[in-house]
């Protein structure tokens, strides 16, 4: 009557010159064996989706969020509403995109959700000093000051589609599958807030001198 | 020019930002099943089998009780380099225990997957590919291969030679250890690989022409062409106890993470360096050894379980054979 987890197989990753990224498809394959199993009932069997890409979700939900407890706390609400969803999962977007995409409207919806709440303080007791708005908030590790101050000059949704092209390295496919629309229109988004960046951090370059080759991040959190 | 720019500038953005190796690892995974195991039994999930979460929750946190007192070195970590230095095996001891679940007595039988649709017309040697409609006017590829020989070794390796998959030579066992199967993993065509992107286009222009032609289908299924395969895998068994050997080849490095049940050390034979992973699951040992062969540029893995009979020194002696067969290979 009793069976045993199997031990996860091992990781094996290989570098695609193409794309530069380290991936393995014949990984992505196999999870979407173990999704097949879920959906099947073997719900026991989520465990491995979770320990495969809490990291990723993490990281993406860190960086939009820029609060390390938020994130956390979004990254279990991320996989909790995928379970709910995953019966409906249907084998057509690949796998983390589906999930980049639940993560994506929940980070956006935390977002606004806090700009509520700043506005409320705000009205309830006039200005409020002490309430950070997200951006300022936001963990000053994560970025450098330049990138921070551009990242704060866009929306939520400009943010996302920045980390997830640049950061988490999405091709225009799967960030389009993540938006919910066609590769070209998710490049078209990228190239609109990349270049809403690119001219913030010229803006700052003129104005204090910053050289960008000077700024790369050394810090472990 | 234009792709070049865009390269340049994610570069840029990405120098600006914390890697992400140095943003610090969570695991959060328990408390996510927790949380999923609380909402189920106050009946939020309408899922298939609400009530087996109940015996889920109380076997996982039973094997974590269990488990605790045997819980050896929590992240230990060992790491096998080549000789420029690169790590190409990573070895980690989780924080947590292997869990043990109640399986189901019989499976429900829900409607087959899109999945157990192509499998069932598939054909031995074959790679099918089979698409469905993203839903927004895109289309992706997934595949299902069956590459399963039962016959014996000598047809395996006859299969895995004229893949060029990487090669495992038929391993020295104890008596009463018979053949079971052996199979290779084809490499799938993808859009973004220099060598498999000619046929992933070939397959996306064939199911986009299907579409149009046979509209109102759900799923459009292949048959892709492969040449060569990148992992190929072996098992024999006795009555009782399973050996399994991997090995893949062009890996750039191989991950593993054991659950804290297990205990691993490096041992050094024939002049390579094998980790070698141990542990005692509801009273049967099971091991797992790894190895990188760095002139074949092939990893190789072999694990073993289910026999009280299968001795530490009996599998060590079935990984030593292996890594001298392999690397005078």
């Amino acid at each position: 009557m009793s069976a045993i987890v199997p031990i996860p197989a091992p990781r094996v990753l290989y570098h695609n010159e193409s794309t530069g990224r380290e991936e393995n498809p014949a990984e992505d394959q196999s999870l979407e064996r173990t999704i097949a199993q879920i959906q099947q009932g073997r719900q026991e069997r989520y465990v491995e989706v979770v320990r495969v890409y809490q990291q990723a979700m993490y990281r993406y939900c860190l960086r939009l969020l820029g609060h390390r407890q938020d994130a956390e706390d979004a990254v279990q609400d991320i996989f909790v509403k995928a379970f709910e969803a995953i019966p409906r999962y249907r084998y057509t977007t690949g796998f983390s995109s589906w999930l980049y995409a639940i993560a994506h409207r929940h980070c956006l919806n935390q977002l606004r959700n806090r700009n509520r709440q700043t506005r409320l303080l705000q009205r309830l007791f006039g200005s409020v000093p002490s309430a950070e708005s997200p951006e300022q908030a936001m963990d000053s590790k994560l970025f450098s000051p330049p990138l921070m101050s551009a990242m704060a000059a866009l929306s939520p949704e400009e943010r996302s589609v920045i980390i997830l092209r640049v950061f988490e390295e999405r091709t225009y496919e799967e960030l389009g599958a993540i938006l919910g629309c066609k590769p070209e229109a998710a490049k078209k988004r990228f190239n609109r807030a990349r270049m809403k960046v690119q001219r913030k951090w010229d803006k700052r370059r003129e104005e204090s001198g910053w050289n960008e080759n000077d700024q790369s991040m050394h810090a472990k959190i | 020019m234009e792709r070049e720019r865009s390269i340049h500038a994610c570069e840029n953005i990405k120098a600006q930002g914390l890697s992400n190796d140095q943003i610090e690892p969570i695991d959060i995974s328990e408390a996510v099943m927790r949380r999923i195991g609380e909402r189920q039994t106050a009946g939020r999930f309408q899922g298939r089998a609400p009530h087996r979460w109940a015996f889920i929750c109380a076997a996982i946190g039973l094997a974590v009780m269990l488990s605790t007192a045997s819980v050896l070195a929590a992240s230990e970590y060992l790491q096998l380099r080549n000789r420029d230095g690169e790590v190409k095996v990573r070895s980690e001891i989780a924080d947590h225990p292997l869990l043990v679940v109640p399986q189901p007595e019989e499976e429900n039988s829900p409607a087959p997957s899109y999945r157990d649709r192509v499998l069932a017309q598939i054909k031995p040697g074959q790679l099918l590919a089979y698409s469905i409609d993203n839903g927004n006017g895109t289309r992706s590829i997934q595949y299902v291969f069956d590459t399963r020989i039962e016959s014996s070794y000598t047809d395996f390796a006859q299969l895995a030679a004229g893949k060029s998959a990487p090669a495992i030579p038929e391993p020295e066992l104890p008596d009463g250890f018979a053949f079971d199967y052996g199979s290779v993993h084809p490499i799938l065509p993808i859009a973004d690989n220099d060598v498999t992107h000619a046929e992933y286009d070939r397959l996306l222009t064939l199911f986009e022409q299907r579409a149009e032609s046979e509209p109102g289908k759900d799923l459009y299924v292949e048959e892709a062409h492969w040449t060569e395969a990148n992992s190929s895998e072996l098992e024999y068994s006795n009555r009782q106890a399973t050996v399994r050997i991997q090995a893949i080849k062009d890996a750039i490095g191989m991950e593993a993470l054991f659950p804290s049940n297990y205990s691993q050390q490096i041992h050094t034979i024939g002049g390579i360096e094998v980790i070698l992973a141990q542990a005692e699951i509801q009273g049967f040992p099971n091991f797992a050894a790894i190895w990188y062969d760095e002139v074949s540029s092939t990893h190789y893995r072999v694990s073993a379980s289910g026999s009280v009979e299968l001795t530490a020194e009996a599998f060590n002696r079935i990984v030593a054979s292996l890594v001298k067969l392999t690397a005078s290979r």
